[in-house]
C-alpha cells in the first residue's frame, strides 16, 4: 500500500502511527493486499455475498427497561478519569 | 466418559475446601511458572461463582479455565493486550455463566493472542505461553494458553475463541480435543469481538465425554445475543457406515502432518467407513475471503478501544483525538494495528466492492460448495494446519501464518462445526486432524471422532497435574 | 428568480422506555451516566439485543408516512469516531431502510395543501451528550443507544415558511402517533436541512447543509437566509461551496462550519450482530391495528362535518388530545362552533395562564357550561368565570352557579339601581357621553359588569345606561 493510502487509512482508523511504523506497515501492507488480490479472479459476480451464516430468526427484546445502580457505579469506577458522574476527556476540538 | 467419572469425582473434592483449594492454587501456580499459559489464577474467586452448584451440579466441582477474551465478573479481561491490561470484567458471559450454574468452577484467565489475532500466543502483551510437550515450542494460537492448561492437567476442559482455527489449531499442537461449534450455537455474549460473524466460544478438553457435556451445557439460544440459534441435531443414518470426504493431495504440508492423515485415512477405512476423494477449487480463495472479511470486522469492533470509558489511556495530549490516537498507538500490538489498517483499507469506499463485497460473495461460493459436498458425504477430515508445533521466535511470518490457516478458516467462513483431534504423534510432537460436518452435526463429530480415537493410538499428555496428585500433596 | 430546493433530514428519539439495543432506561432528566450498562458503554464483548417496542414505533411511523415498509429488517454499521460514540460505530440503516418511498401533505397557512415526499426513514441509535468544559470535555452516555427514526425528505420544499409549516405538521403527527413527543428546545425532534438554488427549471443546484436549527422558527429564518446568500451568489456567477454550515441566531445568518474532512467515509457494512430477519405477519397486523387517525385527516373531517373555520379546525387538531376533547364535548351535547370557540378563546387562556392540564376538566362537564350559556341560564362573563372555578376545583358547572348563585343574572330593578349608583359615582363621565363622547360609555360599562360580578347581561345593562342617560341606542354606535 502506498504510504499516502496508509496514512489516510491511519487516520481513519485514529492510528498514530511514526515514521518507522509507517515504513514497516507499508510494507506488511502491500504484501496482504497483493495477496487478497487473488480474489479478482474468483468467478462470483451473480452471487449474493454472504453477511449471516446461519440464523434461524431473531428473538426480539420486549421494551422493558432495567436499571442497575451497582452495576453502573462499577462502570464509573472503571473509568480513566471522572468528574461527578460524567466521564472526563481532553479538550475536544471541532 | 468412564475414565474421566473417576477424574471427576478427584477434581470434585479438590475444588470442595478451602484448604484443597489453596493446594490446587499453587500447583497452578508453580506449574504455569513452565507454561505462562495463565494471566490470572484464582481457584476460590472462581469456587465462590460456582458455589451454589458446586455440590449437585451437572459439573459439579469440575475447574476449567477461560481464555482472557472471555468475560468473568470480577476476574481480569485483558484480551491479551496492553489497552485493556488491568480491566477487570463488570459481567460474565453467557457461556461461562451456564457452566457456573452446573457447578464447574473458573479457576483462571488463558493467554492468548492479542484480541485473538495470531496462532502462536506469541503476540500476547503479556507472556509467551509454551507447549507442554516441548517447551521451547509455541502452544499455537490464538487459544495457546487454552490448550496448554488443559494438556498440561491443569484442568480438564477450557474455553476458547475460534475465529479461524484458535481453537483447534492450539489443541492440535497440544494434542487435545478442540471444538469450534455451529456458528451461533455457543453464545457470543462476554467473547471480546474480533470477526463477529464468522468467530465462536470453542471447548478444549482431553475427554470427549466431558467436552460433550460442556457443549451441551453451554449450548443453546441467549437473549443476550441474538445472531445465537437453537440447533434441531443434524439428521443422519448413525448405523450406517459415514462416508468422509478426504484430500487426495495435500500441498504445502510438512511430512509429519502427511502421515498423520494417512493414518487418520486408514483408521476411518478400519472402521468399515467409506472415502470420498474430493477437491475443493473453491478454497483457493477461502483465506483472501477470510482475512478481508475478518480484518473488515475487526477494524470496527476495535475502535471502541480509545481510553475514553475504560482501559489504556495515553497521557501528555493535548486534545481529546491526540488522547485516543496515543493511546492506540501505545497500547496495540504490531499485529493488531496491521489488521486494523487493511479492515479499514478494505471497507473504504472506493475500494469495498473490490475486496470486502468479493469476499463476502466467495463466501457464498464455498458455502454452496460444501453444501453440495455435504449431500453426498457426512463429514471432511482435513489436517489442521500444515506445520507441526515451531519453535517460539522461530517460527512463520505473519504472511506465512494466515496462509497457514487454510483448514481451518473454512469452518468459519461458513459457520459450520469443527471438531480437532490428535491423530498421532511424531517426534515427540502431537499432530491434529479435524472433521468438520454440516451445520449443527456436532453430536456426529462427537460420536465419528470418538471412534476414530479408540481406532487411533492413544495419546499421553504431558500432564504435571493430577487432582490425585494434588489431593495426595 | 431561482428555484429554491430545500430537504430536511429530521431526527426523531422514539418513545420507547429502554433503548434500542440495551434494557437501560431511556429517561431523561437524571444525573449523568444513571443510565449506562456495558453494551451501551461499549465495552468488549457485548452485543446489540434489538427491541420489539422500537421496530413498532417506526414501523408506525413509517405507515402514516405512507412509506413502502420493508418486509425484512436489516442494520449496517456506520463507522466513524466520536467521543460521546460507545462503539464508534453507529448501528443504523443504510442499504435497506425501515421504510421508503412515502409522502406526508400538510397546509400552508392560507389554506393551500402541499405535499412532501418522504425519501425514506430510517431505525438508528442516539449518540451520547459532549459538554465542553474549561479544561476539556465531560461525557455523559445517557442518550447514547437511546432509540432513533430518522426521516429524509426529498427536496420538495421551496421556502422557509413551507419548511417551518411542514415541520410543524410533521411534529403534531408524531405526537398523535405517540412515536415522539416532539419536543424541538430538549432535542427530542432536531431538524437538520439541505439546501439548494438554480436556475428555474435547471433541476437541483449545489446542496449546502445547514445545521443547528432548534425550533421551527429558525428553520424559516435560517432557510430563506440561506437561500438568499445562495441566489445572491447564482446571481453573480459566484461558486456555491457543497459544505455543512451552521445557523447563528446571534449574528442572524448561517456560518460555514471549519471541518477538516467534509466528506467523512463512513465505510458502512451490514451489522453481523444481530442478523436480517423478516417481520412476521402479527407483527404488521399489530401495528396496522394501532394506527390512528392523522391530524390533516382529521382537520379536514373537522372542517367537514363540524363546519369549523380552518383557524379553529387548525386549533383543534394540533393536538390529539384537544381533538378528542373537543368531539367529545360536541358528542355530549356542545354546539361545534360555540365549543370551538369557547376552546380556542377563553380555555386556552385560562389553561395558559394558569398551566392546569385540560384533563381537570371533563368534556362533559364543558358542554354542559357551553350549553348553560346558550340557553342564557347565565351570562358569557359569568361563563368564563365558572370555567375558570372549574379548573381551579374541578367541580362541575351547575355545581359552581348554584354555589355562587350566579343563575338568573340581575333583573331589571336591581340593574338599573345599580347603574345609577355608578352614574352619580362618574358625574363627569355621564356628562362627557351627554356631549357626545360615545367612547366613555365603555368605561361605565365596565364599572356595571365589575359591580355586578360579572351577573349583568351587557345588552340590556347597555340599554338601560343609555336610556337613563336620555341618548338614544342609534347614537351611541
Amino acid at each position: 500500500m502506498e504510504k499516502e493510502e496508509l496514512m489516510i487509512t491511519a487516520k481513519q482508523a485514529l492510528l498514530e502511527l511514526n515514521d518507522e511504523e509507517a515504513e514497516h506497515l507499508s510494507e506488511e501492507c502491500a504484501t496482504m493486499l497483493e495477496y487478497m488480490k487473488q480474489m479478482d479472479e474468483a468467478e462470483v459476480e451473480e452471487l449474493e455475498p454472504t453477511t449471516y451464516a446461519l440464523s434461524d430468526g431473531i428473538r426480539l427484546r420486549e421494551d422493558i427497561p432495567e436499571k442497575n445502580t451497582e452495576l453502573r457505579d462499577s462502570l464509573l469506577k472503571r473509568a480513566g478519569e471522572i468528574e461527578g458522574t460524567s466521564f472526563k476527556i481532553p479538550k475536544v476540538l471541532p | 466418559m468412564n475414565e474421566f467419572l473417576k477424574e471427576q469425582a478427584a477434581w470434585k473434592q479438590l475444588l470442595s475446601e478451602n484448604s484443597t483449594r489453596r493446594s490446587y492454587q499453587q500447583a497452578l501456580v508453580k506449574a504455569d511458572t513452565q507454561f505462562h499459559a495463565l494471566l490470572e489464577t484464582d481457584v476460590e474467586k472462581g469456587a465462590l461463582m460456582a458455589a451454589a452448584s458446586q455440590e449437585t451440579g451437572k459439573l459439579g466441582g469440575i475447574p476449567f479455565t477461560v481464555k482472557d477474551n472471555i468475560a468473568v465478573n470480577g476476574f481480569q479481561f485483558t484480551c491479551g493486550s496492553k489497552m485493556l491490561e488491568g480491566l477487570i470484567s463488570p459481567f460474565t458471559a453467557t457461556s461461562v455463566q451456564r457452566l457456573t450454574d452446573a457447578g464447574a468452577v473458573p479457576v483462571a484467565k488463558s493467554n492468548l493472542d492479542e484480541f485473538g489475532m495470531g496462532s502462536s500466543t506469541e503476540n500476547s502483551a503479556f507472556s509467551i505461553t509454551r507447549n507442554p510437550w516441548n517447551t521451547d515450542m509455541v502452544p499455537g494460537g490464538s487459544s495457546g494458553g487454552a490448550a496448554a492448561s488443559v494438556a498440561s492437567g491443569m484442568v480438564p476442559f477450557a474455553l476458547g475463541s475460534d475465529t479461524g482455527g484458535s481453537v483447534r489449531q492450539p489443541a492440535a499442537f497440544c494434542g487435545v480435543y478442540g471444538l469450534k461449534p455451529t456458528y451461533g450455537r455457543i453464545s457470543r455474549y462476554g467473547l471480546a469481538a474480533y470477526a463477529s460473524s464468522m468467530e465462536s466460544v470453542g471447548i478444549l478438553s482431553d475427554d470427549l465425554g466431558l467436552m460433550r457435556s460442556v457443549f451441551q451445557t453451554v449450548q443453546g439460544k441467549d437473549v443476550h445475543d441474538q445472531s445465537s440459534i437453537d440447533c434441531r441435531d443434524y439428521e443422519y443414518e448413525n448405523e450406517k457406515p459415514l462416508t468422509i470426504a478426504v484430500f487426495r493431495e495435500l500441498e504445502g504440508t510438512e511430512p509429519e502432518i502427511e502421515r498423520g492423515y494417512r493414518t487418520a485415512i486408514e483408521a476411518v477405512r478400519s472402521l468399515g467407513w467409506n472415502v470420498k476423494e474430493i477437491q475443493l477449487p473453491s478454497l483457493a480463495f477461502s483465506v483472501p475471503s477470510f482475512y478481508t472479511i475478518a480484518m473488515a470486522e475487526a477494524s470496527a469492533n476495535l475502535a471502541r478501544y480509545t481510553g475514553v470509558r475504560y482501559g489504556y489511556r495515553a497521557e501528555g495530549a493535548s486534545n481529546q483525538e491526540e488522547m485516543v490516537r496515543k493511546t492506540r498507538e501505545e497500547a496495540f500490538g504490531a499485529e493488531v494495528k496491521l489488521r486494523i489498517l487493511l479492515g479499514t483499507y478494505v471497507l473504504r469506499s472506493g475500494f469495498q466492492d473490490q475486496y470486502y463485497l468479493k469476499a463476502q460473495k466467495i463466501r457464498t461460493k464455498i458455502r454452496r460448495e460444501l453444501e453440495r459436498l455435504f449431500q453426498e458425504v457426512q463429514a471432511v477430515l482435513t489436517p489442521v494446519f500444515p506445520v507441526m508445533p515451531y519453535a517460539s521466535g522461530a517460527g512463520l511470518t505473519s504472511m506465512q501464518q494466515k496462509i497457514a490457516d487454510r483448514y481451518t478458516i473454512t469452518a468459519n467462513l461458513t459457520g459450520i462445526p469443527a471438531l480437532s483431534f490428535p491423530a498421532c504423534v511424531e517426534n515427540g510432537l502431537p499432530v491434529g486432524m479435524q472433521l468438520m460436518g454440516p451445520a449443527c452435526a456436532e453430536h456426529l463429530l462427537f460420536s465419528a471422532v470418538q471412534k476414530l480415537s479408540d481406532a487411533l493410538p492413544a495419546v499421553q499428555l504431558p500432564k504435571v497435574i493430577t487432582p490425585q496428585e494434588v489431593l495426595n500433596g | 428568480m431561482v428555484d429554491v430546493h430545500i430537504g430536511l433530514e429530521i431526527h426523531i428519539q422514539l418513545l420507547t422506555s429502554s433503548k434500542v439495543f440495551c434494557s437501560c432506561p431511556s429517561s431523561f432528566g437524571e444525573e449523568a451516566n444513571a443510565h449506562v450498562c456495558p453494551v451501551c458503554l461499549g465495552y468488549p464483548g457485548v452485543l446489540p439485543v434489538l427491541s420489539r417496542g422500537a421496530l413498532q414505533l417506526a414501523y408506525r411511523a413509517g405507515l402514516a408516512l405512507n412509506c413502502s415498509m420493508a418486509e425484512t429488517i436489516a442494520l449496517d454499521r456506520k463507522n466513524y469516531f466520536y467521543p460521546d460514540m460507545a462503539k464508534n460505530y453507529q448501528i443504523t440503516q443504510f442499504a435497506r431502510p425501515i421504510g421508503e418511498h412515502g409522502w406526508m401533505e400538510y397546509d400552508l397557512d392560507d389554506g393551500e395543501r402541499k405535499r412532501v415526499r418522504i425519501h425514506d426513514i430510517h431505525l438508528e441509535e442516539d449518540a451520547g451528550k459532549t459538554i465542553h468544559v474549561s479544561d476539556g470535555a465531560l461525557l455523559d452516555f445517557n442518550r447514547a443507544g437511546c432509540s432513533l427514526l430518522e426521516i429524509v425528505t426529498e427536496p420538495d420544499l421551496s421556502s422557509g415558511r413551507e419548511a417551518e409549516r411542514f415541520l410543524q405538521a410533521f411534529r403534531t403527527m408524531v405526537r398523535y402517533l405517540e412515536v415522539c413527543d416532539g419536543n424541538m428546545e430538549e432535542g427530542s425532534l432536531r431538524c437538520d436541512a439541505n439546501v439548494s438554488v438554480n436556475h428555474p427549471g435547471k433541476g437541483l443546484g449545489v446542496k449546502v447543509e445547514i445545521k443547528n436549527l432548534n425550533s421551527s422558527r429558525f428553520v424559516r429564518k435560517a432557510l430563506d437566509h440561506e437561500a438568499r446568500r445562495q441566489e445572491r451568489l447564482l446571481k453573480s456567477g459566484r461558486e456555491i461551496v457543497s459544505e455543512t454550515r451552521l445557523w447563528d441566531e446571534k449574528l442572524g445568518k448561517t456560518v460555514s462550519m471549519r471541518s477538516k474532512e467534509q466528506a467523512l467515509d463512513y465505510r458502512y457494512f451490514p451489522e453481523p450482530d444481530v442478523p436480517s430477519f423478516t417481520l412476521d405477519d402479527e407483527f404488521v397486523r399489530e401495528t396496522e391495528a394501532a394506527m390512528v387517525e392523522l391530524p390533516l385527516s382529521r382537520f379536514d373531517r373537522f372542517v367537514a362535518d363540524y363546519r369549523l373555520q380552518r383557524e379553529a379546525a387548525e386549533y383543534l387538531t394540533e393536538e390529539k388530545e384537544r381533538s378528542e376533547f373537543f368531539e367529545q364535548a360536541v358528542s355530549a351535547g356542545a354546539p361545534a362552533q360555540e365549543a370551538g370557540s369557547w376552546m380556542k378563546g377563553e380555555l386556552a387562556k385560562l389553561l395558559s395562564r394558569t398551566g392546569v392540564p385540560l384533563e381537570r376538566i371533563t368534556p362533559e362537564s364543558f358542554a354542559a357550561l357551553i350549553n348553560a350559556c346558550t340557553e342564557e341560564r347565565i351570562t358569557p362573563p359569568q361563563g368564563k368565570e365558572v370555567l375558570k372555578k372549574m379548573l381551579e376545583t374541578g367541580d362541575s358547572p351547575d355545581e359552581i352557579i348554584e354555589r355562587e348563585q350566579m343563575e338568573g343574572g340581575v333583573d331589571e330593578e336591581n340593574l338599573q339601581a345599580l347603574i345609577s349608583s355608578i352614574l352619580s359615582s362618574y358625574p363627569d363621565v355621564a356628562d362627557q357621553i351627554k356631549d357626545g363622547n360615545m367612547k366613555a360609555i365603555g368605561f361605565l360599562m365596565g364599572k356595571i359588569m365589575k359591580e355586578s360580578g360579572g351577573a349583568a347581561d351587557p345588552r340590556k345593562a347597555k340599554t338601560l345606561l343609555l336610556n337613563t342617560l336620555g341618548i338614544s341606542q342609534d347614537t351611541s354606535n
